[in-house]
This record gives structure tokens, C-alpha cells and sequence, in this order.
């Protein structure tokens, strides 16, 4: 078993209800590739540090997934690459298992 | 000029964590213009300064901290 997790921003543009609704999405989509999430972080709004596609704020969330796919890092990036709204993405690989908050 | 050793700030306390989820801590490692400081100066030791280059390189890539502080902009 693999442990991931990705942090993506998502445009500001976006209000509450669009952002939770990409969110969704993207849980889909990581159900899809036969990942299974443990966490799931909205840091909310922040600054950027530098300016991405012209704007100034991102909302930040992570997922934190374990997988035995082998192709997960690049097809969710991959399907991050082709999603409107979402500004930017991290995958990062982790050593060991991320405790399992239990209140989500 | 006697020179005082320094120490590695994260071998010193152990519940600080290099992480680039944490552009705080970060923060410190690098100059006003965003450039990572060698461990000559900061004296963190070889295996922690390894961990913070990655970690600062990291938040780099998803604008958590910039490439590069540009002060004519602001």
C-alpha cells in the first residue's frame, strides 16, 4: 500500500457551493483509480505567493490517500491538468501511513 | 575571534517538523529575496538542510511561498 497526498488550489472565482462541488468531483475521481481517502483538509482562502493565471487568492485543499495503483500520481494529475477551476497541484509521495482524523 | 558553533535548530527541538505544508518555518531559511540560505549561515546540519531544500522547493510549486520577492511589484 502507497500513502499520497495532493494539495490543489482552486480558482477564487469560485463561491462555496461551486468549490464544494469540485471537491466532490474530485473524490469521484480518486474513488475512480482505487484510492481510498483518509483525510480531507480545506485550508480555506489564502494568499498566493505569486500570481497563478492572473489571480491573486486560491483556496487550498489536501487529500490524503492510500492506493496500490500504480499510475494514480499521474492520472490525477493528469485529470487535475484538464479541470477548469483548479489553479495548481502537488502530489507528494509519504513514508508512512497519515493518522486518520476522525472527525470529518 | 572565537567563533560559537552553531546548532541545527531542528536537531535542537525535535518536535519541529520540515514540512512544506508550513511556509512559517520555512520562511526563516530563506533571504528577502526568496533565496534559499546555505547551511553555512544558518547552521542546520547536512541532513536537515537536504529535507528543508526539498520542503522549501515544494511550497515554491504551489505558491506557498514565491520563486522570488519582487519588491517593485508591491
Amino acid at each position: 500500500m502507497r500513502y499520497y497526498e495532493t494539495l490543489f488550489i482552486i480558482s477564487s472565482d469560485y463561491k462555496q457551493d461551486k468549490i464544494s462541488y469540485l471537491v466532490d468531483s474530485v473524490e469521484k475521481q480518486v474513488e475512480k483509480l482505487d484510492a481510498n481517502i483518509l483525510n480531507t483538509d480545506d485550508w480555506g482562502k489564502r494568499k498566493l505567493a505569486y500570481r497563478i493565471n492572473g489571480e491573486k487568492y486560491g483556496n487550498y485543499v489536501l487529500f490524503q490517500v492510500e492506493t496500490e495503483n500504480n499510475e494514480y500520481v499521474t492520472e490525477i494529475e493528469n485529470w487535475m491538468k484538464y479541470t477548469e477551476g483548479i489553479l495548481s497541484y502537488l502530489t507528494v509521495k509519504l513514508d508512512e501511513k497519515p493518522v486518520v482524523k476522525e472527525n470529518q | 575571534m572565537i567563533k560559537t558553533k552553531k546548532i541545527c535548530k531542528f536537531c535542537e527541538s525535535p518536535d519541529m517538523k520540515i514540512s512544506y505544508k508550513k511556509p512559517k518555518t520555512l520562511r526563516k531559511f530563506i533571504t528577502e529575496q526568496g533565496k534559499i540560505i546555505p547551511r553555512r549561515t544558518t547552521g542546520t546540519c547536512a541532513k536537515h538542510q537536504r529535507k528543508l531544500v526539498t520542503a522549501i522547493k515544494r511550497a515554491r510549486n504551489i505558491a506557498l511561498l514565491p520563486y522570488q520577492y519582487n519588491v517593485l511589484d508591491e
